[in-house]
């Protein structure tokens, strides 16, 4: 035993040292191992690891919700490791496919699916919202930002926030279960695009923060213009958006300078058209 | 019409007062001309030419309106009028129901059409044609469920054929046909042509149906909006190259002089990305209509007649008139 200021020897023997030593540097080792250990973990074994985001807990960019959801069934999914995107857009929008099509899920805190018309095919569940993965990320992160109102999320909030909008926004069509041309029951035409899986239909935002109905045109005292500015700032900022169709003299704002994705269209007096790039 | 005599009535047409409430100068409008109407929330009137004053004839208790026509003859007008529907757990459980209702000039109803009427055109003086059908939020608007020809002096009605039926209608002044659109296999239209003394119908081999005043061309609407609007030949149903035609002129719709006079909007020049980081929209602020700048494109040429530059108002008038403003005056537009 050492004794500071006692004479005779107060180094302590060879072989205690090193037996000191190696003792410290065996406890540094097993620490290292079991740090390289828990990374190892979420790249070889799929397990959960901490910094996978609360709505992906296995980091392979296909959201918890949609593995769950019953209608994604048949890709077997696993909630505990990487899974590959099944999803593939096929041809163009207006003249393709979708295989391997993902269904969006039809409950999420940020936005309300709605069917819009009565369309005893079409209009029921899971019926017209599958699409790419891109899609349906594109949609899940716009509706994440959608009800984030941390700083770091200004374009999303540019003008409203969580007071003064709608808590959710509303989702219509996407594409129908393997794409392609898209007519109703009827045999009218549904759609001349939302062919492969790049498309989506969204409502104007209310003024009453409702989830119902809206046309711009005929009931513009409803319409809440700045919310649908930033909903769209929103798709923009959050996905890799082509166009979006919407009706110019109604819609109350227009491209920037040097921007084109807003594009004209007076059929979408109801809910404007955002079509994601093609891969 | 032979075409000296339309294109005079549509010079007398397009030089008459389309007045913008005192900031145009007044100017006679002969009474064949016939009646110009414009629709203000729900309120009809009549312009007056030779004055500029407006006169309120109907008002309409509807939640909203649209779609105001006048007859060829001017003696009547159509208006659209359709009640709110109502809505449950986040979509319609009853929609909005349209109604067509027919004025004469001095805003009495004299016949109302309640079955859903979606689209309408007048085929004749006393003819109209009618497209029914379910609102609902489609890019259409309405899910369609029928519609007919009527003829309201005598009656007599004919209904489309379907299902499925049509989405669409235009009548051709130049063989005083009805044209229908329906939805075909994969997108591909299917045009059909009716006669509306007989009600006889046969298919056609059109891609569409927005015919010029003579016939021989039309216009088809793209399958998305950022594709051009195309001439075909109606003969042969061939598209139409618009040799002569700047690139950033897109055609609009024909002028109604007689010919296939086509009017095209130049479009800006796209201004260059910022190197600033900055939103993708900006705010719209204030309402109304601006001028554009326009050619007047004679397809049957290929040639550039004109330039223009003004406004078309949203006013209604009988088919062969097109209200436009230029520099807050009249301004005429024919074929040189």
């Amino acid at each position: 035993m050492l004794t500071k200021g006692e004479s005779g020897s107060s180094k302590p023997s060879v072989t205690y040292r090193k037996g000191a030593y190696r003792l410290v540097f065996a406890f540094l080792a097993l620490l290292v191992a079991a740090l390289q250990f828990a990374g190892s973990c979420q790249f070889d074994s799929g397990a959960v690891a901490d910094k996978c985001p609360i709505w992906d807990s296995d980091c392979d960019s296909i959201s918890t919700a949609v593995e769950i959801n019953p209608a994604n069934a048949a890709y077997h999914f696993d909630t505990t490791v990487k899974d590959l995107n099944p999803s593939l857009a096929v041809g163009s929008w207006t003249n393709g496919q979708l295989t391997g099509g993902l269904n969006l899920p039809d409950v999420n805190g940020g936005y309300f699916h709605y069917f819009p018309g009565s369309d005893p095919r079409w209009d029921v569940v899971d019926s017209n919202d599958w699409g790419t993965l891109a899609l349906i990320n594109a949609i899940e992160a716009t509706a994440r930002d959608w009800i984030d109102f941390s700083e770091e999320n200004r374009v999303c909030n540019q003008f409203t926030n969580f007071i003064t909008r709608a808590p959710k926004f509303d989702v219509g069509d996407m594409s129908k279960r393997g794409g392609g041309y898209w007519s109703d029951s009827n045999g009218q035409q549904r759609h001349a695009g939302h062919q492969n899986g790049l498309e989506v239909d969204v409502r104007y935002v209310r003024k009453d923060k409702a989830n119902s109905p809206l046309d711009i045109r005929a009931n513009p005292a409803a319409y809440d213009t700045n919310a649908t500015f930033d909903l769209m700032s929103c798709f923009v900022a959050d996905a890799q958006v082509n166009v979006i169709y919407v009706d110019s003299a109604s819609v109350g704002f227009w491209n920037a300078s040097g921007v084109s994705i807003l594009v004209n269209d007076t059929t979408h007096n109801t809910h404007f058209h955002v079509q994601l790039k093609q891969p | 019409m032979t075409g000296a005599s339309s294109n005079l009535m549509f010079q007398i047409a397009i030089g008459v007062s389309l007045l913008l409430l005192g900031s145009v100068q007044p100017v006679q409008i002969p009474q064949r001309v016939g009646t110009l109407a414009r629709l203000d929330h729900g309120k009809i009137e009549i312009i007056d030419g030779s004055t500029g004053a407006t006169r309120r004839i109907y008002q309409s208790s509807k939640w909203y309106t649209r779609s105001l026509m006048v007859s060829p003859n001017g003696a009547r007008m159509g208006l659209i009028e359709i009640d709110s529907g109502t809505v449950s757990h986040g979509v319609y459980a009853t929609p909005p129901k349209p109604e067509l209702v027919i004025l004469d000039t001095a805003g009495r109803v004299v016949r109302r059409i309640e079955q859903d009427v979606q689209r309408y055109a007048w085929c004749g003086d006393d003819c109209l044609a009618y497209i029914t059908g379910r609102t609902d939020e489609s890019d259409q608007g309405f899910s369609s469920t029928g519609g007919a020809i009527l003829n309201l002096r005598t009656g007599v009605l004919f209904p489309f054929p379907g299902p499925p039926f049509p989405v669409n209608l235009f009548w051709a002044a130049f063989d005083s046909s009805v044209y229908l659109k329906y939805s075909g296999v994969e997108g591909a239209n299917r045009v059909v042509r009716i006669d509306p003394i007989t009600g006889l119908s046969g298919p056609t081999s059109h891609r569409d149906f927005v015919f010029s005043p003579d016939g021989l061309y039309y216009l088809a609407l793209p399958a998305t909006p950022e594709q051009p609007i195309r001439v075909f030949d109606s003969r042969t149903d061939a598209p139409v190259a618009l040799t002569g035609l700047p690139s950033d002129a897109v055609p609009q719709r024909w002028l109604p002089s007689g010919g296939s006079d086509l009017l095209a909007l130049i479009r800006p020049k796209p201004q260059p990305p910022s190197n600033k980081q900055k939103p993708p929209f900006v705010r719209v602020t204030g309402g109304g209509q601006i001028d554009k700048d326009y050619l007047v494109y004679g397809v049957e040429n290929r040639t550039v007649s004109r330039r223009l530059r003004g406004r078309f108002p949203e006013w209604s008038s009988p088919h062969w008139v097109v209200p436009f403003i230029s520099k807050g005056r009249m301004e005429l537009v024919q074929r040189k």
